[in-house]
């Protein structure tokens, strides 16, 4: 038996054991009863049949047309073997870590990537001296050493800050965390060492080839190759006989029963993840050796394909991993030439990452769970896991434990994390790129980012725990800023050190964005040290850091609401200085639409050069506070109280007249926006209907589907087809006339999607339907449908839309039309929540066999989210052909469903207001501070890490997602995990 | 309690209604003798800046190459001390990113602003399709320095092409001459008789790939293999089999770095194509990165001819001034022109009050445009056609040996110009 044994669930269910082991057996009856898919069952038979028959006509065709002489074919399938190798390389490390925790490391791409640039810095260094030709492999193996060393620590601490804290939480949250780290690490390399490709050096040892059984081999080829069976050997054989490989497996079966036999699981885990990561490391140098030239996105795709081979070997499956990696790499290099050409289709090698993705869907649909089977059926809804349903802890009645107070240890820690942020974002250009735009008066947005992190971070550390059921509450006092003032501290400290080290040495060499401007250039702005020289900067620093600390703790001994009501202050004084551009044409819009005078308020708020001013910051902030204590006043009753109190036809005028109020604000706000900002709102609009859609799918129905974007595409493509002129259809019909082709188009294509991955579920669906994404694209795109898409030229002159004799044209009136698809799209979510479909999906959510069992058609459910789903997107696709006036395949990359999905779940997983938040923060901010562009992907990783550690539910969750996942829960489960069995153990 | 609040909504809805009902009144305020066109007009009041726009490719992938023509446009501008007709000049710049939903914000940003009189850009095709269709609604003219898709104006033999708008202007070639001087190359002067295009999805070089392929078929040789790889693909190994398989006399494969790169190393295993005369690539790799590849030794490259003369060392001169580099893509001298067609133009039709206010009127500054003929650009002689095509094209094809060591050596080292009649 090779691989992991069978994971049993570390929580408990949350049903009664017994009474879901009987809905589990009534389902199983009822399987066996009835021919479960009939129509779906047949329907695959004819793919499957279709499939083969394709590719013998294919590589029969081929093999004898003579094209390739046998020589070529043989060269072909060695460099599947070897390109495989690599795909397998990385795919042990997903393989390990999904074994023992079931957890999908999306990051691990990124690990690897941050191997192969170790290698390229360690290897360029080593290349300039002697060591490099006359001893190569000692030099290779040094720098084998680095990389394996630099990978594994990044995945330990990547486990240690972005995983850890989540074990135990619904599987789709820490695999979401993961793909934010998977950015995150992206684009950190990139703004740390720079976007260009760097090149490895030559190793001359490694030049040539080798020929045996008549396969010519390049020998780094030959070195991959082996390189992967060695260490899938040695894995194995580490796994099966020694005794941390046994404490491996006995954490994958049962951790709480594995923690009870006196295993460390934590460390368990940790060495898990610090295998995988030196693994990925060497993998990254091996890449390097073979391909030569690396960059920060070289870990993306081979990243996504490795994360496919594991699957398609059986995910937590070793050699399964293996064999994966050699299919999808042979498939790759001899599919386009054996089949595709074999079929007469122009550049074949475009479409190869089509060929990969078909064979995984083909060989899923044959075996579900792979090609060597998962060691474990997977029989766990996806979304929601049960949760343990925590006892308070042990105390007498109506007796308090003593508060727990304000932890001083974890400030400084905090006040470290605020020191390297700080680091971080002067290393990538930042607070650079930021000090070019003034916000407030003469400071910067540099400046307000350099002092905002020990302020946010000290507020955090100067926080008390948060209150859990049985204990008492926590005082503020001397405590709160005493934390302030440490995380101030530690965050100056840091600073300090870090402005001595780029004063005294010249790292530009490795970290390209540390420019002299930071410090070093005397006459230069000195941006880190706030335009001061150095002994006294150094004091600044150190001075403004302990103040903000002190400051933000401080904060904490104001009564609640006083609190709430600064922060309130603080947020509306930062919104419009960061937005001035915005309320400067939101004022002026004001004035020339409704004829009111706003002209002198700008003149007071704003500066000429746009920044707020001091007397402006001022205001607002008092405004800010003002209103927030208003409106939380202790006696004050709420609106829809006072509303009620109210006679009944009283009550229909005042909710008349708040109807007329908004719908007259909408009719005024493209307007009163004019023409950029509304289309900025298009643009977050056609997203919001995407995520209206996509929330159906993930946040309703509980299916994780990862190429959304191909329906937005077939959306898009349909309109373009049907209203162009110029398109290959050329009938040039009206755009109404498009819509219910669109729909039908989108309905077929979530059909198509759907029905192979019926059977699919978690992270073998979400892996299938990336790839049905990408299909999708690359087929777009390709030379091959270039007759009827327009490949890379696509579509243009698609015409605006026409509502009776008025042209919509124009990002103004466009965003009427937008307007109302929202409300139809946010319509039918609430619709649909609440209605018998609705209720089925949340069912099958929480427990797909439990919901079948309870008479729930898991076939037509699954099928109506996937159509229902499909068709939001095409109409989304529709409006933004329409809105763009063309259609090229470059929109429709596998980014978009990734934005999308980050929006539903930033906003709120299943609540609608929630992911109407999302879409305006995520997509539309971005559109209106341009500074932030270049940073937008590091941003969006690391609100992902942070939402997913500190709110999960997003911004504005729905009632039953919070109810799943709430705070003080969480923490009273950690406290209950922790083992603390005397309570007093923990105040101190 | 809640009444006063109720009565501010009662208040508040008629004066909405009236604001709403006033929104609509148009007002022409139009002073001396000035009558604006059917397309509108500018007018710049005394002491207010005459403003223009750039929408380039400034972040992402292709950066340098928007960065060099914004560049240029500044050196333009400080050429005439900052000023037109006694006003300051003052530049707009926006960032098309490459793409088409980019492109079409840029172009938004652009009307709103009223003031605007004129645009420099796109950088990429694909982003000037849907940009020029929100432009010309609005009457805006935009010249482009690196815009080369055929489909932007013509086929150059008198057919428009689809996405052609009034108000579009070029100062790059089309891409139909830059494929028929790589092709007329290959036949002519290394005597190819069959060719191998590769091309990376991108709307640039599958246009560029194409064009190539048509001119070669044109001059009676053979396109034996036209495949495509995709962005982000490291393994060329199996692309090249096929290559090699068909037997090429030249590879064309007008792409991209890094993609160029894994294409140019690994092509150096194979024996037919292992001493690289067989490779030919475009402007797009025209770069110091791309040449110092030792595997690159060898390659042609088909690219704009690097202007000469004293009027371009002078430019050159200024850009390594202002910039501290020296120019880091192939479009610089064509945006600068394009900057001096829109002063000269603007000049040409302004029509100033005696108060030095001045009216351009959008009409006659597009005519004014379309007539440009025989204008003496560092690019060479410019001319427009009645499509927006305006370049002086002169295509060179030059080559990297083990003698040149930077990019302008290799720029330098010219086997053949291209010139259509």
């Amino acid at each position: 038996m090779l691989g992991f044994p069978p994971v049993r669930s570390p929580r408990e269910p949350r049903l009664e054991p017994r009474l879901r082991g009987r809905l589990r057996a009534l389902a199983d009856r009822r399987r066996a009863r009835a021919v479960q898919l009939p129509v779906v069952d047949s329907f695959l038979w004819v793919v499957r049949i279709a499939a083969v028959v394709l590719i013998a006509i294919g590589a029969f065709n081929s093999i004898t047309s003579g094209r390739l002489d046998s020589q070529q074919w043989r060269d072909l399938i060695v460099f599947g073997v070897a390109q495989g190798s690599v795909y397998a390389l990385i795919a042990l490390g997903y393989t390990m870590v999904y074994g023992v925790l079931r957890f999908i490391n999306f990051a691990h791409g990124e690990v690897f990537m941050i191997g192969a640039i170790t290698g390229y810095f360690v290897s360029d260094r080593l290349a300039r001296t002697a060591l490099w030709d006359a001893q190569p492999f000692v030099a290779l193996f040094l720098v084998l050493v680095c990389c394996m060393t630099v990978s594994a620590l990044v995945a330990l601490t990547l486990e240690r800050v972005a995983y850890r804290p989540l074990r135990g939480a619904p599987r789709l949250i820490p695999f979401i965390t993961a793909i934010g780290a998977s950015f995150f690490l992206q684009y950190a390399v990139a703004g740390l060492f720079g976007v260009d490709v760097k090149e490895y050096p030559d190793v001359k040892v490694l030049n040539g080839t080798l020929t045996f059984l008549g396969f010519r081999i390049l020998k780094v080829h030959l070195l991959v190759i082996v390189a992967a069976l060695v260490m899938m050997i040695g894995l194995q054989v580490f796994v099966e006989r020694s005794r941390t490989g046994r404490a491996m497996r006995a954490v994958a079966e049962d951790q709480e029963m594995a923690r009870l036999m006196g295993v460390d699981v934590d460390r368990t885990i940790a060495l898990v993840f610090g295998i995988g990561g030196a693994m990925a490391g060497a993998a990254g140098l091996l890449f390097g050796l073979v391909f030569r030239n690396v960059f920060f996105l070289t870990g993306f795709l081979p990243g996504i394909k490795a994360f496919t081979a594991a699957v398609l070997g059986g995910i937590g499956n070793m050699v399964g991993a293996v064999l994966g990696g050699l299919t999808i790499g042979s498939v790759e290099s001899l599919g386009p030439s054996l089949v595709l050409s074999g079929l007469d289709i122009p550049a074949a090698h475009q479409l190869k990452d089509v060929v990969a993705f078909l064979a995984l869907v083909l060989i899923l649909i044959f075996r579900p769970t792979g090609i060597l089977g998962e060691r474990v059926a997977d029989e766990r809804g996806e979304v929601a896991v049960a949760r343990r349903r925590s006892a308070p802890p042990a105390a007498r009645e109506g007796e308090l434990l003593p508060a727990r107070e304000v932890d001083l240890g974890r400030a400084l820690r905090l006040g470290l994390l605020a020191g390297l942020a700080a680091v971080f974002v002067s290393a990538i250009g930042m607070v650079q790129r930021f000090s070019e735009r003034e916000i407030v008066g003469e400071v910067s947005l540099g400046t307000l980012l350099l002092v905002a992190i020990p302020l946010v971070l000290g507020y955090a550390g100067g926080r008390a725990p948060p209150q859990i059921e049985g204990f008492a509450a926590a005082r503020p006092g001397r405590r709160n800023l005493t934390a302030g003032l440490l995380v101030g501290l530690g965050s100056g400290a840091v600073m300090t050190v870090f402005v001595l080290l780029i004063d005294n040495f010249d790292v530009r060499d490795v970290f390209v964005n540390i420019s002299p401007d930071l410090v070093a250039d005397e006459n230069g702005p000195q941006l880190l040290t706030f335009g001061n020289q150095l002994p006294v900067g150094i004091l600044v620093v150190l001075a403004l850091n302990l103040a903000a600390g002190m400051a933000a703790g401080a904060l904490h001994l104001l009564p609640d609401r006083w609190r709430k009501a600064v922060l309130a202050g603080a947020i509306a004084a930062a919104g419009f200085g960061l937005l001035q551009s915005l309320i400067h044409q939101l004022l002026r819009g004001i004035q020339e639409e409704l004829n009111v005078l706003t002209a002198p308020l700008i003149r007071f708020l704003y500066q000429s050069s746009g920044a707020l001013s001091w007397q402006g910051a001022a205001a607002v902030g008092l405004a800010g506070f003002g209103i927030y204590a208003v409106r939380t006043r202790p006696d004050r009753t709420p609106f829809q109280a006072r509303l009620e109190r109210l006679p009944r036809r009283r009550q229909r005028v005042v909710s008349l007249a708040i109807l007329a109020v908004v719908a007259l604000v909408l009719g005024e706000l493209p307007q009163i926006l004019g023409p950029f900002y509304s289309e900025v709102l298009n643009i977050a609009g056609i997203f919001l209907v995407m995520a209206l859609g996509l929330n159906i799918v993930v946040g309703f129905a509980g299916m994780l589907d990862l190429g959304y974007v191909a329906f937005f595409a077939v959306g898009a493509y349909t309109t373009a087809l049907i209203t162009s002129p110029t398109s290959s259809l050329g009938v040039g019909w009206n755009f109404w006339v498009a819509v219910p082709f669109v729909v039908l188009a989108a309905a077929a294509a979530g059909l198509l999607v759907g029905t192979p991955v019926l059977r699919m579920r978690g992270d073998y669906l979400a892996i299938v339907t990336l790839g049905f994404g990408e299909i999708a694209r690359l087929l777009f795109l390709s030379d091959w449908l270039k007759p009827t898409f327009g490949g890379a030229q696509g579509v243009t002159r698609v015409p605006d839309i026409v509502i009776g004799p008025i042209d919509v044209k124009g990002p103004q009136a466009f965003l009427y039309v937008l307007f109302a698809l929202v409300l139809l799209a946010a319509y039918v979510s609430y619709a649909l929540q609440d209605s018998r479909i609705g209720r089925a999906w949340m069912a099958m959510r929480e427990d797909e066999a439990v919901a079948e069992a309870m008479g729930v058609n898991i076939v037509a459910a699954k099928l109506s989210a996937f159509i229902m789903g499909a068709i939001l997107a095409g109409l989304g696709g529709a409006l933004f052909a329409t809105k763009i006036g063309s259609v090229f395949p470059q929109s429709f990359d596998v980014v978009v469903s990734i934005t999308v999905l980050v929006v539903i779940i930033v906003g709120g997983m299943a609540s609608v207001r929630g992911v109407v938040l999302g879409a305006l923060v995520l997509v539309g901010l971005p559109e209106l501070l341009r500074e932030f562009e270049e940073y937008r992907f590091l941003l969006y990783g690391a609100l992902l890490i942070f939402m997913m550690l500190s709110r999960p539910e997003g911004f504005i969750p729905s009632k039953r997602r919070a109810q799943e996942l709430h705070e003080e829960e969480l923490e009273q489960d950690a406290w209950l995990g922790a083992g603390a069995p005397a309570p007093t153990g923990s105040g101190s | 309690m809640g009444k006063p609040r109720f009565r501010a909504f009662a208040l508040l809805i008629p004066v909405a209604l009236v604001a709403a009902a006033c929104a609509d009144d148009d007002s022409t305020t139009t002073s001396g003798g000035f009558e604006p066109g059917e397309l509108g007009a500018v007018t710049i009041n005394s002491g207010d800046p005459i403003k223009i726009a750039t929408i380039e490719s400034i972040s992402g992938d292709t950066a340098s190459l928007g960065e060099d023509q914004v560049r240029a446009v500044r050196i333009a501008m400080a050429d005439r001390d900052g000023e037109l007709l006694g006003h300051e000049i003052e530049l707009q710049v926006e960032d098309d990113g490459c793409a088409a939903e980019q492109g079409t914000t840029a172009a938004q940003r652009v009307v709103s602003d009223e003031q605007i009189v004129g645009v420099i850009g796109t950088s990429c095709s694909g982003a000037a399709v849907p940009a020029m269709e929100i432009l010309a609604d609005s009457g805006v003219v935009m010249i482009s320095g690196s815009n080369t898709s055929p489909a932007l104006t013509s086929d150059l033999a008198g057919e428009q092409a689809d996405d052609s708008q009034p108000g579009y202007f070029r100062t790059a070639h089309n891409d139909i001459i830059q494929g028929t001087a790589a092709a007329t190359f290959a036949t002519e002067e290394l005597g190819a008789t069959k060719a191998a295009t590769i091309h990376d999805g991108d709307p640039y070089t599958e246009g560029l790939a194409t064009a190539f392929g048509r001119a070669f078929e044109d001059l009676g040789g053979e396109v034996v293999l036209a495949t495509a790889i995709s962005k982000g693909d490291t393994d060329m190994r199996p692309v090249l089999t096929e290559v090699v398989a068909a037997q090429p006399d030249i590879v064309f494969f007008p792409i991209f770095q890094p993609e160029a790169d894994f294409m140019a190393q690994q092509a150096k295993e194979f024996p037919l194509l292992a001493n690289t005369d067989k490779l030919m690539g475009a402007d797009g790799l025209l770069s110091d990165t791309f040449i110092e590849i030792p595997d690159t030794e060898g390659m042609y490259f088909s690219g704009p001819a690097t202007p000469k003369g004293a009027a371009y060392d002078d430019f050159v001169a200024k850009y390594e001034e202002e910039n501290g580099e020296a120019p880091i893509q192939a479009f610089h001298a064509h945006a600068y022109d394009a900057t001096n067609m829109l002063f000269d133009s603007i000049e040409k039709v302004a029509v100033e009050d005696d108060d030095g206010t001045v009216h351009i009127d959008r009409q006659a500054l597009m005519d004014a445009l379309y007539a440009v003929d025989g204008f003496e650009g560092i690019t060479g002689s410019l001319s427009c056609d009645e499509f927006g095509d305006c370049a002086d094209p002169a295509i060179d094809v030059v080559r990297n040996t083990s003698e040149q060591v930077t990019i302008e050596d290799v720029r330098a080292n010219v086997l053949f110009t291209y010139k259509p009649e």
